[in-house]
């Protein structure tokens, strides 16, 4: 696997990353109770991003993700933020905690990408994440 | 009737829709993934992400740094958030009929005695 | 604008045949126009700039530059031509973006002789209108004072509800008589002159909905006399010498500043390049990048054809900025990390009409 393809899929993988922040950001509003139409217009646009952008991941790594499950359940469990809005507390903090728990194991996902595109050795133990021809 | 009838001819057209829907652009300006149709070409994209990431690049240049930008045309509007690695931008197009939306605000002048 | 000098009209449209029937139609209007016609973009520019255009008249479908970024270049650059466009396209967004760009008119192309007589009635209107950019538009453009003046006259009872940009004021009368104003968490008088110092913006008559306690007592032309009076000590402190022009200009953006909670400074960057700053030590490293964004945003806006750039926000953990395009140059508004950001566009923009009042 070239340091060139692992660096798009590293800039994939961020970027999948930066947007699922955001979307814990669209959460505290919801909580909050302190957005607009605009805002509602937004969380849609970024949940459409972050589902492109997981397939594309999904499409680049081969073993090692979280489940893509996780992401899309937890998507479907958040249709509006209005919706969000008007969830018990409970229910809530449940999301949050999902969310977090997503993020944290995508995260480690990041990591051994960058362990891997640092190493020289392109037959690490990590060159079986990535999917691409076996050398 | 030779002018009039000249003026009264119709012709059916299509009319051309600003771009609406959002993408994420990297710091070197590739679009990494977009929600628009291929119908909205991709320079008009990479332009507009140039501009946004010029202008987050050169306020943190500049000792202001910006973690969102809001720019608001007459009949579109902007939404830009940094990231790191780049920016997600959003594109809305506005109508001039369009109704502000009411927020109360915290500040508010001070009255004059 | 010299009386016997001639009107002038531009017709952009890529159809040939009908550029030159509108060509003779408008000649035989009552006000005898000189009247130019373009094909294409780049030409109808090119005549607006060595012409003075009075009314621009477009069509929508051009080749190479396309008839909504024509307008946003014409609007941008030659803000006083009045405009209107004339097209086939039937479609409401079509019609509320042209709207949105500050076009004066949007005319389907007429498809009978009735509907040909009306469209030929509103540009001849738009010619004898007057070429200020500035005035109260509601049925015509007038200033307040003349509005103010016919509502006493006609003994109206009601509100007359006038709009500067995002400032909002009203004057209740009853049987022609002021009987009170608000505006900007003021009422009664002070009101009044406040509302009355605005050079443009818009009306309109509301019924009244419940009684209103009578809190001015004056009658207008008192208030109009102690309003011209407080403008007159005004000017003459102005023109006095340029050191207290300027110092004026400066008391201005502090009288802003100490107007404003939330407010960190205050910049106004003029097209000759002078800088006018309170609230801020280092000044230029705002101005270079007001500077850039205003620039790059405004050509983009032409390039995607979105429509005059209105204004930018920018939201940071130090600070909020909120930058507004001027003809030349750029007015812009820091305000303090913790005024949200959501609400820094609205807030700039009453600044900045506060400003321009």
């Amino acid at each position: 696997m070239t340091k060139k393809k692992v660096e798009k899929v590293l800039e994939q993988v961020e970027s999948f990353l930066e947007c699922w922040k955001q979307f814990n950001h669209y959460i505290g509003l919801a909580h909050a109770k302190k957005f607009k139409p605009e805002d509602e217009a937004h969380f849609l646009e970024l949940k459409s991003l972050i589902v492109q952008q997981l397939e594309f991941v999904f499409a680049a790594i081969e073993s090692g993700c979280p489940p893509k499950e996780d992401v899309l359940n937890l998507i479907s469990g958040a249709p509006s933020l209005r919706f969000l809005s008007e969830l018990p507390e409970q229910s809530l903090r449940a999301l949050e905690s999902q969310w977090h728990k997503i993020y944290i194991a995508w995260l480690s996902v990041l990591g051994q990408l960058k362990v891997h595109y640092q190493s020289d050795d392109s037959k690490s133990i990590f060159g079986g994440i990535l999917k691409g021809k076996k050398e | 009737m030779g002018i009039i009838g000249k003026l009264f001819k119709r012709q059916i057209l299509v009319p051309k829709k600003l771009p609406a829907g959002s993408f994420v652009i990297s710091r070197k300006g590739e679009i990494l993934v977009s929600t628009f149709t291929f119908r909205v070409a991709q320079p008009v994209l990479i332009a507009i992400g140039g501009v946004v990431m010029r202008a987050f690049t050169r306020a943190e240049e500049s000792g202001i740094p910006l973690h969102q930008l809001e720019v608001y045309y007459g009949a579109l509007r902007v939404t830009a958030k940094r990231t790191r690695v780049g920016a997600i931008v959003f594109l809305t197009p506005q109508s001039a009929f369009e109704k502000k939306s009411e927020s109360e605000p915290t500040t508010i002048p001070r009255s004059h005695d | 604008m010299v009386k016997d000098q001639q009107l002038e009209i531009l017709l952009l449209d890529d159809d040939v045949d009908l550029l030159q029937s509108y060509k003779q139609l408008f000649e035989a209007l009552p006000n005898a126009p000189v009247v130019y016609t373009a094909t294409n973009g780049p030409q109808a520019i090119k005549i607006l700039e060595a012409e003075p255009i009075k009314v621009f008249v477009c069509d929508l479908m051009l080749p190479r530059m396309d008839g909504l970024q024509v307008l946003s270049v014409v609007k941008h650059r030659f803000p006083h031509v009045r405009t209107v466009v004339l097209t086939s396209v039937v479609d409401e967004e079509i019609r509320s973006r042209v709207y949105s760009l500050g076009v004066d008119l949007f005319w389907q192309k007429p498809s009978n002789e009735e509907e040909l007589r009306m469209f030929l009635e509103c540009v001849s209107s738009l010619l004898d209108q007057s070429v200020e950019t500035s005035g109260f538009r509601g049925v015509q453009n007038k200033s307040l004072v003349d509005i103010i003046q016919l509502e006493c006259l006609t003994q109206t009872t009601g509100i007359l509800k006038v709009t500067n940009g995002p400032l909002e004021g009203k004057i209740w009368f009853h049987q022609g008589e002021i009987i009170d104003a608000e505006t900007e968490g003021m009422i009664g008088e002070e009101a009044f002159k406040r509302i009355i110092s605005w050079k443009e913006g818009a009306f309109e008559i509301l019924p009244v909905d419940e009684a209103r306690p009578r809190r001015i007592r004056k009658t207008f032309n008192a208030l109009l006399l102690e309003a011209a009076q407080a403008l007159d000590e005004k000017n003459q402190v102005v023109s006095t010498e340029v050191a207290e022009a300027k110092q004026t200009a400066r008391n201005k953006l502090l009288e802003l500043i100490g107007d404003f909670t939330g407010i960190e400074f205050v910049l106004v960057q003029r097209g000759n390049g002078v800088v006018e700053a309170v609230g801020v030590d280092n000044p230029q490293r705002f101005v270079g990048w007001v500077n850039q964004v205003v620039t790059e945003f405004q050509v983009l806006g032409v390039q995607i054809q979105a429509g005059p750039l209105r204004e930018i926000v920018g939201v940071g953990p130090q600070r909020n900025l909120g930058v507004i395009p001027l003809e030349s140059g750029a007015f812009c508004v820091g305000w303090h990390f913790n005024v949200p950001g959501e609400e820094v566009r609205e807030l700039s923009r009453k600044v900045f009409a506060r400003w321009e009042s």
